[in-house]
């Protein structure tokens, strides 16, 4: 068996101390996301002064975002078996989550009014495709077990 | 699915083999994470205002998700008798923010230049131990089906 | 391991900061003692269970005066106001709807507030169908003898009303957000007449310090208008501040108005020293530096001063919270001329103009202090007398009117406006104890002790 894949499970090659890099990054764009979601629907109800908290939001989760996608593209192009049908499927959702949170940044760059009508709206397919996205996420952790090592003591 | 694993331990809570404390951890590790971003966004602007309103609404979710994960994450500990470091250290990471959170509930620059700050960076540190302990119980003790 | 750590954490919580060891009477007069700021994790908090008054029962006055109730039943009087013919009016007077939602500790500190004022939440609607009286009721005491013979709303749907002067025969309300012109003549006993807005007040969503205290030049051509602060120390930034913090002049005339003096975090009582243009009020300063920190005050209010309020108090003494400092306004502030001791929270003022009390109270001042919020020790709840000389205060303020707080320490009642009425007696707005109390003379019984503990 190579490294310290354990048992023979799909390894992560983006990983610092055996523990994968690529899950570590991702809470930030995914709880960001949400708290997006959460900030925009609290403005449609009239907190308009959140509208700068979910624009850094944004931010700071696209950002994010991005270095979590690079250590999952490192995971995904270090190990053929990780590049099967859920990798993808978990790879090409998030891409669209990350494209529309780019979009729905510009636009309220653009005009921050825009929240209410459009804004709210997006942030809102982005936390459902995130379901879906992290719910492949899980398949890829606990069922084909990526960067699991069961040889390691609990 | 039976509820032991092969060594004889109890899985974690899980919703379809996802353990629940994995979709909450994240949330108290970011807001805390933020609340220390704001913070220092505040120290940075001199006392604009909004900086410490981010501060204490992030520092609230965490406290509320925080308590949460914590629980689940005590019982996970008890039933499974894996180490108990992960919850301490997350324990050790709420009862900080909870003091930072009266803290941060002054009436301005004291809130957070001092004291405040010197708790969110704690605040944090511990969370991040916590978060890495628990990634290496559940990367190696997760049982997987291929 | 961590149940012990967690326990040992709460009980330091209670014993943090609370190093403010002083006298209360050490903050009475002109030169009070200021401890270092103790910032608690937890602020004190001691608020009062309301419990009203039981039948009979009455707050406390010292040997030779007589209290009676002189008219119940009504909710949240706040302000009292006799007119020369014997007539007197009454301000039943709430806040409307929660303060807007900055940060977690808004709603927690609202909900605090409200129970203090034996409510169950902020009232969501003004007077006007639904919701908690916002009027004036006139009782007719003709023969004096401290019993009405006729009680009548005045005027109602009001905003929020709190002071109130009548200038000839023209009647000025001050509500939160306007003051208000009435035509009236002493001897009506409603106003069916609309009002004439004279000039817009700061009032808005927060209106923190909601009470806007009136009252008017002896040659009546200017209104005086307290405007609170917006906050605490302004924690909802200074943008919420502009011309608050402030005492206004008003033209009653034009509408036209300037800053008569600023830093005045929450000024009440407006009132004029008898026989002068010298213009007194109390003042609520600031809360959460300590049980004893900052004291309230009673000041003449000198035209065109800045007292300090919110970056510093009692001259040079700065807050260390609000941001941007200003060490140039810290520089021109001055101090107060007479300190009440810490969170009294005094809401009424009124010299004694009367010839029924005893001679020491000719001139002297009386203060209705509504009571503490910020200590865990209660302070105020009671009504004061300040002994004046030379048209200034002298001595330390002696307790008048105590028994507001039960033996357990639950409010019965809770002093807020005071005034003499045409025969000398004091009247007194008690807002919990949903009561007006009249106290007068009824001779011999030794001069009352002084205040302190």
């Amino acid at each position: 068996m190579n490294g310290n894949d354990g048992h023979g499970h799909p390894r992560s090659t983006a990983q610092i101390g055996g523990h994968p890099i690529h899950p570590m990054l991702v809470q930030f764009p995914i709880v960001c996301f949400i708290l997006t979601l959460v900030c925009d629907v609290l403005y449609t109800q009239g907190h308009t002064e959140l509208a700068s908290a979910s624009t850094w939001l944004l931010i700071v989760g696209l950002v994010m975002g991005a270095l979590a996608a690079v250590a999952g593209l490192t995971d995904f192009l270090g190990d053929k078996r990780i590049q099967g049908a859920d990798a993808i499927k978990h790879a090409a959702a998030n891409v669209t989550a990350v494209v529309l949170e780019v979009v729905n940044l510009v636009l309220r760059l653009k005009n921050p009014d825009s929240i209410g009508s459009t804004g709210v709206w997006i942030s809102l397919v982005v936390v459902l495709i995130l379901l879906y996205s992290g719910w492949m996420g899980g398949r890829l952790v606990y069922i084909h077990g990526i960067g699991v090592n069961d040889d390691r003591a609990v | 699915m039976p509820a032991t694993r092969a060594n004889g331990r109890l899985r974690p809570i899980s919703i379809a083999r996802r353990p629940l404390t994995a979709l909450l951890l994240p949330v108290p590790i970011v807001c805390f994470i933020g609340n220390l971003l704001t913070d220092l966004a505040y120290l940075n602007s001199g006392g604009n205002l909004i900086w410490l309103n981010f501060s204490t609404w992030l520092n609230a979710a965490g406290l509320v998700f925080g308590a949460i994960a914590a629980v689940l994450l005590l019982i996970d500990t008890v039933r499974s008798s894996v180490s108990w470091a992960t919850f301490l250290f997350l324990a050790a990471a709420w009862v900080v923010e909870f003091i930072n959170a009266l803290v941060h509930a002054r009436d301005g620059w004291t809130a957070v230049a001092g004291i405040g700050l010197i708790l969110s960076i704690i605040g944090v540190v511990l969370i991040l131990i916590s978060g890495w302990l628990w990634q290496s119980v559940r990367y190696a003790g997760v049982e997987v089906r291929p | 391991m961590n149940r012990l750590l967690i326990a040992a954490l709460l009980a330091s919580l209670a014993a943090c900061g609370s190093s403010q060891k002083i006298d209360t009477s050490q903050q009475m007069g002109p030169n009070p003692v200021l401890p270092e700021p103790s910032e608690e994790l937890v602020a004190a908090v001691g608020v009062p269970k309301v419990v009203g008054w039981k039948n009979g029962e009455t707050p406390v006055v010292p040997p030779g005066f007589k209290i009676e109730a002189m008219a119940t039943g009504f909710e949240s009087p706040r302000n009292v106001y006799p007119l020369a013919n014997g007539d007197v009016l009454v301000v039943e007077t709430q806040r409307v709807g929660s303060e807007p939602v900055d940060r977690p500790k808004d709603p927690i500190r609202d909900f605090i507030m409200t129970m203090a004022h034996g409510g169950g939440g902020a009232k969501e609607t003004a007077g006007a169908g639904g919701g908690p009286p916002q009027r004036i009721t006139l009782l007719r005491d003709a023969n004096g003898d401290g019993k009405p013979e006729l009680r009548s709303v005045l005027v109602d749907h009001l905003n929020s009303p709190f002071g109130v002067v009548l200038v000839g025969n023209d009647l000025y309300v001050a509500n939160t957000d306007s003051i208000v012109r009435y035509p009236f003549t002493p001897g009506q006993t409603k106003i069916t007449a609309p009002g004439q807005k004279v000039i817009d007040l700061p009032g808005g969503l927060i209106d923190h310090h909601w009470t806007k205290s009136l009252t008017a030049s002896p040659d009546g051509t200017k209104l005086y208008a307290g405007v609170g602060s917006n906050s605490n120390i302004q924690e909802r930034g200074p943008e919420a501040e502009t011309n608050r913090a402030a005492i206004w002049e008003v033209d009653p005339k034009t509408g036209a108005y300037r800053i008569f003096a600023s830093g005045l975090r929450n000024p009440n009582g407006l009132t004029f020293y008898p026989g002068s243009n010298t213009l007194w009020a109390v003042i609520n300063e600031r809360d959460e530096l300590g049980p004893n920190l900052v004291p309230d005050y009673m000041t003449s209010v000198k035209d065109g001063a800045f007292y300090g309020w919110p970056w510093s108090y009692y001259g040079q003494h700065v807050d260390a919270r609000p941001r941007p400092q200003r060490p140039d306004m810290v520089a021109k502030a001055i101090p107060p001329d007479y300190a009440l001791s810490s969170h009294v929270a005094p809401l009424g003022l009124a010299f004694y103009t009367g010839s029924s009390f005893p001679a020491l109270f000719r001139g002297g001042a009386f203060v209705g202090e509504h009571g503490s919020w910020n200590r865990h020790e209660l302070n105020g709840y009671r009504v004061v007398f300040i002994r004046f000389a030379g048209g200034k205060p002298v001595g330390k303020p002696m307790n008048f009117v105590a028994g507001f707080l039960d033996r357990d320490g639950n409010a019965r009642g809770r002093p807020v406006g005071v005034a003499v009425d045409r025969t000398g007696a004091l009247l007194i707005a008690d807002d919990v104890g949903n009561t007006v109390w009249r106290v007068s003379y009824q001779g011999g019984g030794a001069a009352p002790a002084t205040a302190g503990k």
